[in-house]
């Protein structure tokens, strides 16, 4: 008997010729067990092949007896487990406890996550959080125990009717600043909706789930297809479009202004008959206008609930502190730091989300061929880059485009690819098409394979290139001829959760720098440097607390990197600014206006110029190209260019190579 | 046979919206009936489970020939003496019933050598048997019963039955690319970096091919269902089966 392949996420026995090579346990668990989203209308029968926890509990002999909990009373259940009122018995205390179906937790890993984020969530100390006393197992089944609150959720206090505007506002205005606070701690909720927002007796709101439930569903290896969604009328496109590295402060602030939009109109923004449809009407779709539903509602407080439901994170309100101090201001009678989209604005941010194929993604790469001393002559301000031979690549949807950077000429390249690279000897390209490394000649003949399961590729030297696999664990290089590969080194060995993508080479190719996250799935405000054998070398910090950056920055000669900042200090809507700091340096100097979206951004080699593109609302789908001194000086447009029916779409991030002859 | 002349329960089955007439509702209905439709539903059943027959009878000790002529003559035997008829959908699904007519055939040796005899002459099926014969042998559970091995065969014909549907559908859609670059996500939710490279085979944004991945998944769902439902007798059992489906193909054995 010839022995069965293991399948590679679960582990069990795969018979390859069965199921098209699917493993059928995975299939089950991801397509079949599953619970549907709650409540949807026409949505079929929930099931679920897991054991449902109140089965767990009665096993018990005492019955109600958990732990050195009591169950008294069930209190609710959602997606992820039963509430109930218990007596903690060693305490003589009562609280709510939170038992988590036994499903998601497949492996050690999973387990340790897990604590590891409620352990961070019982950290928080917040008049408006719901406090959490213990996490821990019994018979195999979690839980965890809380304040027990006495008093209605959001959700039943806003059920099917609109709340009076200044009520709403108050009670999001103290969520905000409690989701202000747990930011400030490293700790994402995830999953706001009025049901996680309970009503004190002192007519206060008490946040409860941080980041768990989310956490859970997300992490989970049985996935529990609707579950992940928990509330998907309430949650933010980048969530939805499962855009992993989006994820991050601006998704709070997207849910508390959907709490905001139900507790102003009784529904939530977005509603739809089947999960499917609620997800592309969340992605593609403007809510509602608050007005329309209850003209009632002010027309400022319309544009601080519309602002937060922005679907680009970077057009939202920068921190949750800064929805609440508009909020505060509205309540005040004062006017709101929000300004309404217009007609120009809306018509920007649908040619973003409706991006042809064609433009669905801008990344730009920037190819500095044979160099031939041009160093010097833009400081005259006269940009003689044609002597350079340098050439601009652009890449939009699939296509390459090549241009020269007085913007004259606009060349497509035969080849399709994710990520470029210009290898050190001009000659070829190396690129990441589905997942897999190519490299080429430069007119896209001789193509072949190098390596797979890439996100983001490099050369090294004219034999080498180097990429990080798609779960970003680490650096590989690979032998273009052989295609014989190893690991460089892994990224949590330098710092603890790994980095939040892309991969920047030195001019020099003798260090990457890269953004670390913190666990939680958001950019830190670091720079970690490191050498090429994974040693850490220094680390540039950005002074502000309150904003994540660009996910990779980009070498600005050998000492200095810059990246788009995506949201200025200060100012509560979202704007972007150029930045750039000093390896070892705490501070960096902002060398653009803060405007429009600035993204995205390639440095020179030798870090005397920076190129970025430029779109702005209401330009639908026109981009602009700019060139500008390392010092931000002697900024130059040197191409227009539109594109039908799209702007940026999603943005990558882009690089400059050169060749040394 | 047109719909007019079809026995009433036939079409009352029919007008139970997605629970359309099983094939075993049709067999029950159509009796000793020679008619396409009893045909047919007669034949659907059998490729249903003749793979879980086989795997039962070779795990219980027989020879992959005697298996083989079993699995053809335990049907024919069924059709022969319409044992269809005398499962009573009141009693139970017809996956145990059949199970329990399997035992009892490959322990009643005097009408199996009848019936092997019988089908041996006039195979019902044409059967790959060296597929499954192979299949078979790479088991990795060889001290599984022949029960569990027979739940886990049906279990897994199901989905395969599901999703050679979906294929086919996607196929007349033209959409069979998609079909090749999506079903991977059956078996698990992509990250975002699969969906981006999907979405450069496909020309489409991540999200949307996330999107259309959620859709598949729908889409499988309701075909496994409806593949169920084709074999049970009425609407309640299905998600029975689904759970018990569930359970076999997630709890190895």
């Amino acid at each position: 008997m010839s022995a069965l392949p293991r399948c590679s996420a679960c582990g069990g026995w795969l018979d390859e010729r069965a199921l098209e090579g699917l493993c059928p346990a995975c299939v089950t668990r991801t397509t079949l067990i599953e619970v549907t989203a709650a409540g949807q209308p026409g949505a079929p029968r929930p099931f679920t092949a897991v054991q449902p926890p109140e089965e767990a509990v009665s096993r018990d002999p005492e019955a109600g007896k958990f732990g050195d909990y009591h169950l008294e009373v069930e209190l609710g259940r959602g997606g992820m487990g039963v509430v109930y009122r218990a007596r903690q018995a060693s305490l003589n205390r009562v609280v709510a406890l939170k038992l988590l179906p036994p499903g998601p937790f497949a492996s050690e890993e999973l387990v340790v996550r897990f604590r590891a984020e409620a352990q961070a969530a019982a950290a928080l100390q917040h008049p408006h959080i719901v406090r959490i006393h213990e996490v821990g197992q019994h018979q195999g089944q979690h839980y965890f125990s809380m304040d027990l609150i006495q008093g209605r959720s959001l959700a039943e206090v806003g059920a099917g009717s609109a709340l009076a505007p200044t009520a709403a506002a108050r009670y999001v205005r103290l969520a905000a600043e409690a989701i202000h606070y747990a930011h400030g701690q490293g700790v994402l909720h995830r999953d706001l909706k009025p049901s996680n927002i309970l009503i004190a007796a002192d007519d206060t709101p008490r946040i409860t789930d941080f980041g768990l439930a989310k956490r859970l569903s997300a992490e989970s290896d049985v996935t529990l297809s609707g579950q992940v969604l928990g509330s998907p009328g309430y949650l933010s496109p980048e969530q939805a479009a499962g855009t992993r590295g989006m994820v991050g402060v601006a998704s709070d602030v997207y849910g508390l202004g959907a709490v905001l939009y139900h507790l102003l109109t009784g529904v939530p923004p977005f509603q739809a008959d089947n999960l499917s449809e609620l997800l592309r009407a969340v992605i593609e779709e403007e809510p509602v206008p608050v007005r329309t539903r209850n003209r009632a509602v002010p027309r400022d407080l319309e544009t601080v609930c519309l602002t937060c439901l922005r679907k680009q994170p970077a057009t939202r309100y920068a921190s949750a502190q800064a929805l609440a101090e508009d909020l505060a201001r509205w309540e005040a009678g004062r006017p709101v730091r929000a300004r309404p989209t217009g007609l120009a604005g809306r018509l920007f941010r649908w040619g973003r989300r409706q991006p042809v194929p064609a433009t669905a993604v801008v990344t730009l790469a920037v190819a500095a061929l044979p160099f031939a001393g041009s160093l010097g002559l833009h400081r005259l301000g006269v940009w003689r880059l044609e002597r350079a031979n340098e050439h601009v690549y652009i890449r939009v949807g699939h296509d390459l485009f090549r241009t020269d950077p007085l913007g004259r000429t606009w060349q497509p390249l035969p080849i399709q690819g994710m990520h470029v690279d210009v290898s050190p000897d001009g000659r070829r390209l190396g690129y990441v098409r589905l997942g897999r490394v190519y490299v080429s000649r430069l007119d896209g003949s001789g193509e072949r394979q190098v390596a797979g399961d890439a996100a983001d590729v490099r050369w090294l030297d004219r034999d080498t290139v180097l990429y990080e696999p798609t779960d970003l664990t680490g650096v590989w290089a690979v032998d273009v001829h052989t295609c014989v590969r190893r690991q460089l080194f892994d990224w949590k060995a330098i710092t603890p959760h790994g980095i939040h993508g892309g991969l920047s080479l030195s001019p020099d190719r003798s260090r990457f720098a890269a953004n670390p996250q913190n666990g939680f799935d958001v950019p830190t405000q670091d720079v970690l440097v490191c050498d090429l054998r994974g040693s850490s070398v220094g680390t540039v910090w950005a002074d502000t607390p309150d904003t994540t950056m660009d996910a990779c920055p980009v070498w600005l000669g050998g000492e200095r990197v810059v990246w788009c900042r995506f949201a200025r200090p200060g100012v509560d809507v979202s704007e972007t600014a150029i930045v750039a700091a000093r390896v070892g340096d705490t501070h960096y100097e902002t060398l653009t206006e803060w405007g429009d979206i600035q993204y995205p951004v390639a440095a020179s080699p030798d870090g005397s110029r920076i190129l970025f593109v430029k779109t702005f609302p209401g330009d639908d789908g026109h981009l602009e190209f700019w060139i500008m001194d390392a010092d931000g000086g002697n900024a130059r447009r040197f191409l227009d260019r539109t594109f039908p029916r799209g702007g940026l779409g999603i943005l990558g991030a882009c690089w400059w190579a050169r060749s040394p002859e | 046979m047109s719909d007019t002349t079809r026995p009433e329960s036939i079409r009352e089955a029919a007008r139970g919206g997605w629970f359309g007439p099983t094939h075993w509702t049709v067999v029950l209905a159509a009796g000793r009936d020679e008619g396409p439709d009893a045909l047919r539903a007669r034949e659907e059943l059998c490729r249903a489970y003749w793979q879980p027959v086989y795997c039962y009878l070779r795990r219980c000790g027989r020879g992959v020939h005697d298996a083989e002529d079993l699995t053809q003559g335990f049907f024919a035997h069924l059709l022969e003496q319409n044992a269809f008829a005398k499962a009573d959908p009141a009693r139970g699904r017809f996956r145990s019933f059949l199970l329990t007519a399997l035992r009892h055939y490959a322990a009643d040796e005097q009408g199996r050598a009848r019936s092997v005899k019988r089908g041996h002459g006039r195979p019902l099926l044409s059967l790959d048997h060296d597929v499954v014969e192979e299949r078979f042998l790479r088991d990795p559970y060889p001290n599984a019963t022949g029960e569990v091995l027979f739940d886990q065969r049906w279990a897994t014909g199901v989905l395969e039955q599901a999703l050679a549907r979906l294929r086919a559908d996607c196929q007349r859609r033209h959409r069979l690319e998609e079909f090749e670059q999506l079903k991977r996500f059956l078996a698990q939710e992509g990250s975002a970096a699969e969906y981006a490279a999907v979405g450069e085979v496909l020309h489409r944004t991540p999200a949307a091919v996330r999107m259309a991945a959620c859709r598949m998944r729908d889409d499988f769902r309701r075909r496994v269902r409806a593949e169920l439902a084709r074999l049970v007798s009425s609407p309640a059992e299905v998600e029975e089966e689904l759970r018990h489906l569930c359970v076999v193909l997630t709890h190895g054995s």
